[in-house]
């Protein structure tokens, strides 16, 4: 597959003396490809977009668009002539202009006709026709942060870019935007990053996901992947609990608790039972393991199961 | 000249300023802060006038309320004819000063109160509701809610007010001169005009930047004229607690003493006057002198406001400092008096005459108008830096992103969007410049008068009659001026629509 963007070497610092907020960072995303970028507050990701979108300029490194390098020494292309899209995390829609004339705000070039035409097939897309008059105040916090994504989407980019897409909004409207958001760009195959902190969104939305960490990419690959097998404590620990086994992490639910013996199976002693209500939380201490460590892992409650009793835990196949 | 300055008049000049700028300072709480709460949080006869009427004295120049005020001291002439004769000479001094310094106080701080008000009672609409109600369900009495919540969160706009009004009373000439009160100002003016000392004056304007800077840092580091001419976008409607009816008249009167010092007294006694010449058949309506100042004022109002908007979107741009600091430093002009900047813009002028020709001649139209920028940058600058961060916020990225240029970014979205404040700075710069003197009297064109000029000339004259029609014809203005500002300070609950 071809790579729409790459990234090469890009660094960028705010203040000097300070540590980098994007560090030597390489990074391609092939056509029609989701990346979800996932990371701490503080990891880079929003200046990462905004590198790449052209909002910043980068200290050092180049940047490719398909193929053209549109950042770099000697080299600058205005974020108004790169052809890349952004959603922004509050939607930074237009207050005094109509979800019609928001839309065609992007469509400079079109006639009359067309752009109307568009607007019309974007609202379809997100179902909201006939909100063409409206002004963003009186829509919905989700019918803004669609609107926000159409938006961006009209003027066909070549790279769509979302930051915190979903950060305003309840968990409820959260989901449903999550897939509807999903959909969308499936279907206009677009070519899209996502920055989250969310990491259910992350995991949801990226065909890929890449874990920063201080400007750098700690991991990338497919959501399975950097869920099943994070290659470090810090893309463990990002999605929730994780157990070290030697030079891996398993995740509990990778983990199966047994009452007794099977080949390859470890020898745990049970040390703290909760009831965590769709599971049992079990935190446990292999007998084989120097220096002594604790596991957790989570089990459908089985009557073996008690603070001070053996048992034996063995791994998944997911997690290998 | 300097050690003989020294020897005899600076003391004066200086212990002047400082004791009218503490006074005036002392009397504008006084006024400022009960009426903004009350107006804020109560609701009590009169509170919807009183709402937008406390801002009215700003229209009144305070070289006019000078003209009004000076014959109080008069009336107590028998009292100090009693106290000479009792108490001897000293007494009699120090009473006859004691009065006209406390009356020359009095109505400063009455007309240049709305400064604070203002400032505070933005503060107190935008302050949470929640934090107040959480007071009071602790149980604490609206007096108290007030000592320990409301007023402590207002420091900053406190000072901001505070500060602007001490640069007012700072830069008066008129009033101070009419009441006899030789201030630092005054001083420049003596030692520049009667004496023919430049030096000299350059010198005093110098040690008088010194006590503004501590001023302007303070103001600086507490935010500035920016805390007024914002409009708060969207805040909870306020609910206005019903006063009880003893304590409604108590709010009533709190209100009504700074609006009728400020603004009633003054107008009313000018109406008197103006009736009186009309009687006497004097009176003369001078419209040539009105079309000067409001095309000075107008005209200057609107390019200072576009000069503000470039710089501000410049500085938006590309947040460096090299296009900072100079726009930083630019801003200082309203700190430092109008008769220094006059002392600046002759000198500049002057020295560059050779490039710029007969265009910004001295004593020439325009060189009014570039003084007047000189001195009012910062009243553009500051609100409009101020509008463009809160409205705009990400919206000037997400139209650059959507394939338009800087330029069209800043006429369909930044423009639009901040129009509210731009008008609210464009009518604040035409009142300040309405009113303005000292400059004004340095720069003008010879036989160019003012509304201000004029009043001011027959005021000393002691024609004081008839200095009641160009002084209404100000207070005219430059009311409708506030009011257009006041209506657009006045925060609304509604989004914005195009």
């Amino acid at each position: 597959m071809t790579s729409v963007l790459q990234l090469k070497d890009i660094s960028r610092c705010y203040t000097q003396g300070s540590p980098p907020a994007v560090n030597a960072l390489d990074l391609e995303v092939p056509k029609g490809e989701i990346l979800a970028l996932v990371g701490e507050s503080g990891s880079g990701k929003t200046t990462l977009l905004r590198l790449i979108c052209g909002l910043e300029k980068p200290d050092t490194g180049t940047l490719f668009l398909n193929g053209k390098q549109i950042a770099g020494e000697r080299s600058w292309v205005p974020p108004e002539k790169r052809k890349i899209g952004l959603v922004f995390q509050d939607g930074a829609l237009f207050p005094h202009l109509t979800v019609e004339e928001n839309i065609s705000y992007g469509l400079q070039k079109q006639c009359r006709k067309q752009k109307c035409q568009r607007i019309e097939t974007l609202l379809c897309l997100v179902g909201m026709d006939g909100f063409q008059k409206r002004y963003p105040h009186e829509l919905s916090g989700g019918e803004r942060q669609r609107l926000a994504v159409v938006r961006a989407l009209a003027p066909e980019p070549e790279v769509l870019l979302l930051d915190e897409p979903f950060s305003n909004l309840d968990p409820a409207l959260r989901r449903g935007l999550r897939s509807d958001i999903h959909r969308i760009l499936k279907e206009v195959r677009t070519t899209a990053i996502m920055v989250t902190h969310d990491t259910e969104d992350a995991l949801h939305v990226g065909d890929k996901v890449a874990i920063l960490q201080k400007g750098k990419i700690e991991q990338i690959g497919t959501p399975h992947e950097v869920y099943h097998q994070p290659t470090s404590g810090y893309s463990a620990r990002i999605f929730g609990e994780a157990n070290q086994v030697g030079q891996r992490w398993v995740r509990p639910e990778d983990m199966e608790f047994l009452s007794a013996y099977v080949p390859e199976s470890h020898p745990v002693m049970i040390e703290e039972v909760h009831d965590a209500g769709r599971h049992l939380e079990v935190r446990v201490r292999p007998q084989d393991v120097t220096p002594s460590v604790t596991w957790i892992l989570y089990d459908a409650s089985q009557p073996g199961i008690k603070v001070g009793s053996p048992g034996w835990v063995r791994f998944k196949e997911k997690s290998l | 000249m300097w050690n003989h300055l020294r020897e005899t008049v600076l003391t004066s000049y200086f212990l002047n300023t400082l004791w009218l700028s503490t006074a005036v300072a002392l009397l504008s709480i006084l006024m400022a802060v009960p009426s903004a709460w009350f107006v804020s949080h109560f609701d009590f006869p009169g509170r919807r006038f009183f709402e937008w009427g406390m801002v009215l004295p700003l229209a009144v120049p305070t070289y006019v309320a000078a003209f009004v005020y000076r014959q109080v001291p008069e009336s107590a002439i028998p009292l100090l004819i009693h106290i000479r004769s009792t108490y001897g000479v000293d007494a009699y001094l120090f009473t006859e000063g004691f009065i006209r310094k406390g009356i020359l106080a009095l109505f400063m701080a009455g007309v240049l109160f709305p400064y604070l008000y203002l400032s505070l009672r933005a503060t107190f609409l935008v302050q949470r509701r929640g934090l107040i109600e959480a007071a009071q369900l602790l149980g604490r009495s609206p007096s108290s809610v007030f000592f320990t919540i409301a007023l402590p969160l207002a420091r900053p706009a406190l000072i901001a007010g505070i500060s602007l009004i001490l640069m007012e009373v700072i830069n008066d000439y008129g009033a101070v001169i009419f009441m006899g009160v030789p201030t630092l100002t005054v001083g420049i003016f003596r030692t520049w005009t009667g004496l023919g000392d430049l030096t000299s004056a350059v010198r005093l304007a110098g040690l008088m930047m010194l006590g503004i800077f501590v001023l302007l840092w303070l103001e600086h580091h507490q935010r500035g004229r920016a805390n007024f001419a914002e409009t708060s976008a969207s805040t909870a409607p306020h609910l206005h607690r019903k006063l009880s009816r003893a304590k409604g008249i108590g709010a009533f009167i709190l209100c009504l003493v700074p609006i009728s010092i400020g603004f009633i007294i003054p107008l009313v006694q000018l109406l008197n006057w103006a009736w009186i010449s009309l009687l006497q058949k004097r009176i003369q309506f001078p419209w040539e002198r009105m079309v000067h100042s409001l095309t000075l004022a107008l005209g200057t109002a609107v390019i200072l406001t576009l000069l503000s908007v470039i710089l501000v979107y410049a500085e938006r741009l590309h947040p460096v400092r090299w296009l900072r600091q100079p726009i930083r430093l630019a801003s200082l002009g309203y700190a430092v008096p109008g008769a220094v900047v006059a002392v600046g813009v002759m000198t500049f002028l002057g020295k560059t005459q050779h490039l710029t020709g007969n265009v910004f001649l001295i004593g020439s139209i325009y060189a009014i108008g570039f003084g007047y920028i000189v001195r009012f940058l910062a009243v553009g600058l500051q609100p409009i830096r101020a509008g463009m961060e809160r409205v705009c916020g990400s919206l000037d990225a997400a139209s650059r992103i959507l394939g338009h240029s800087p330029a069209q970014t800043l006429w369909h979205i930044n423009l639009p969007l901040i129009r509210g404040t731009l008008l609210a700075v464009t009518m604040l710069v035409f009142v300040d410049i309405l009113k303005e003197l000292p400059m004004t009297m340095i720069l003008r064109p010879v036989d160019f008068d003012t509304l201000a000029t004029l009043s001011f000339g027959l005021a000393q004259e002691s024609r004081i009659h008839e200095c009641a029609v160009p002084s209404l014809m100000i207070i005219f203005l430059a009311g409708l001026g506030v009011f257009g500002l006041n209506r657009m300070l006045l925060p609304s609950t509604s989004h914005p629509k195009p």
